[in-house]
């Protein structure tokens, strides 16, 4: 069962906006009828032509991807020991040359958590240029989301409730995308600066690994009071390409938010092309625009 | 507050602008509240301007007391149930009015819009009722007491009907928003 205190906030954050055209006839009827009932001449249509409301711009939260991307960056200022079997800074070099990543992402306590594991998850697919994302619900696409950023075109795809909506990134989005984590590259340029520390060696998935973590806090990483922050980072000693991200973040006012996320099932160096995600559009499918 | 005392004062003195402020101040507030009562976009729409048409016409004697946003809001409320007293409801309306999620990612954004219209539609299954306080509670911010006064019934059968609405939102909800 849903927690009610999701619900509530839902609610909270629940918000229809006014149109320009009803904004225009509000006001200019409750001004008239003001003038009106005040023995003043009305005036003409008074309110002004356009009312921007722009969203405000929140901090991105518990942004998985980016913190993972910390992690990522800071290979290169982890020292190599001569027996070890990655070296860090290839493995820096590796991911900031991969043209597409796809990834598998789960995270639970945030607005984007998956609900029973491993059967809800997201599939994501990324270049420096595109973006695919697909969420699954018991193993079903529940739901799309593309994004080209040299168009700034964005479509999202609800396939549960067979509706969707196409539309255009402002100056705005487009300018937070660089604080973001949208490509393998931008991984590195996020990740400087971090302590880390070795992990040691460990099979994951008949897989040799070799594993990095921090538990370096910086400022903005995420929109709550932390208490304890924790990500790690396993590579194949074999391929030196990152194999599973793990990070945990707990806080919160009243120290009762916990939030994670596990990256895993990457494939690096993909050409990914427009064609090859951009989703079609079912014919039955109601635009929501 | 002080803020809305001092616009209701100028407006009382016929300052447009400080109507204008009215409006932008609450206009989005009030069309959610209308659109979670009435479930039909162009009723809302017209519910909230009759309520700023109403309140312009009257505000040259108008007394604040309490909290403006409650007053509006308790004025959406009055006029909504006019409506839907006044004509039997459709079996099924047009798609609610699409919500406005409040963030600037592409994908949060999405996840939020799907969300927000998941919930209109549980909400439009629930009693009128127990939609009422829901609405009027969460969204509007009207204490219990409050809502209990405008339906005309106990502060207890108040709490009841938000925690039955609570439950059967939950159960609606169940398995189809988080994602």
């Amino acid at each position: 069962m849903r927690p009610e205190e999701d619900i509530r906030k839902t609610i909270r954050r629940w918000n229809n906006k006014t149109s320009e055209r009803m904004d225009e006839r509000v006001l200019g009827d409750a001004l008239h009828a003001m003038d009106e009932s005040q023995g003043q001449e009305p005036y003409g249509p008074p309110f002004p032509r356009r009312s921007i409301m722009k969203n405000p711009i929140t901090k991105l939260a518990v942004a998985a991807a980016v913190i993972a991307a910390v992690v990522l960056g800071l290979f290169e200022f982890v020292s190599t020991d001569a027996g070890a079997g990655v070296v860090w800074a290839e493995v820096a070099q590796k991911v900031e040359a991969s043209h597409g990543v796809s990834f598998r992402l789960r995270e639970t306590g945030g607005q984007k958590a998956h609900k029973n594991w491993p059967r809800s998850y997201s599939v994501v697919r990324r270049s420096p240029t595109l973006s695919r994302t697909d969420w699954y619900i018991a193993d079903r696409l529940s739901r799309t989301v593309f994004i080209d950023w040299p168009t700034r075109s964005v479509i999202w795809l609800s396939h549960n409730q067979k509706i969707y909506s196409k539309k255009t990134l402002t100056d705005e989005d487009v300018q937070n995308r660089e604080d973001a984590w949208t490509d393998p590259q931008g991984l590195i340029s996020l990740g400087l600066n971090r302590e880390l520390h070795e992990l040691g060696q460990k099979t994951i998935d008949g897989i040799l690994c070799e594993g990095v973590g921090t538990n370096d806090l910086r400022d903005g990483d995420f929109t709550f009071p932390v208490k304890s922050f924790s990500a790690r980072m396993w590579v194949s000693v074999e391929t030196g390409y990152p194999i599973l991200v793990e990070v945990e973040a707990t806080g919160g006012d009243d120290g009762s938010i916990r939030r994670t996320s596990t990256l895993d099932k990457f494939q690096w160096n993909l050409d990914i092309e427009e064609s090859a995600i951009k989703p079609e559009i079912p014919s039955d499918y109601e635009c929501i625009d | 507050m002080l803020e809305d005392k001092l616009l209701v004062l100028k407006c009382r003195r016929g300052n447009r602008e400080a109507m204008r402020r009215i409006y932008q101040k609450y206009k989005d507030l009030l069309l959610t509240v209308a659109t979670g009562l009435l479930h039909e976009p162009a009723e809302a729409e017209d519910v909230v301007h009759d309520v700023f048409v109403a309140f312009a016409q009257s505000v040259e004697k108008f007394q604040l007391t309490g909290s403006l946003k409650g007053y509006l809001a308790t004025c959406v409320r009055n006029l909504a149930l006019d409506r839907i007293r006044a004509k039997a409801r459709r079996a099924e309306g047009p798609r609610p009015a699409t919500p406005s999620p409040v963030t600037s990612d592409p994908e949060k954004d999405a996840v939020a819009t799907e969300e927000l219209i998941q919930l209109q539609e549980a909400m439009s299954r629930l009693p009128y009722e127990q939609r009422e306080v829901i609405v009027l509670h969460l969204k509007a911010g009207l204490r219990f007491r409050e809502i209990a006064r405008l339906q005309g019934v106990s502060l207890s059968t108040s709490h009841a009907r938000f925690r039955y609405g609570m439950d059967k939102l939950r159960s609606l909800l169940n398995g189809e928003v988080q994602q």
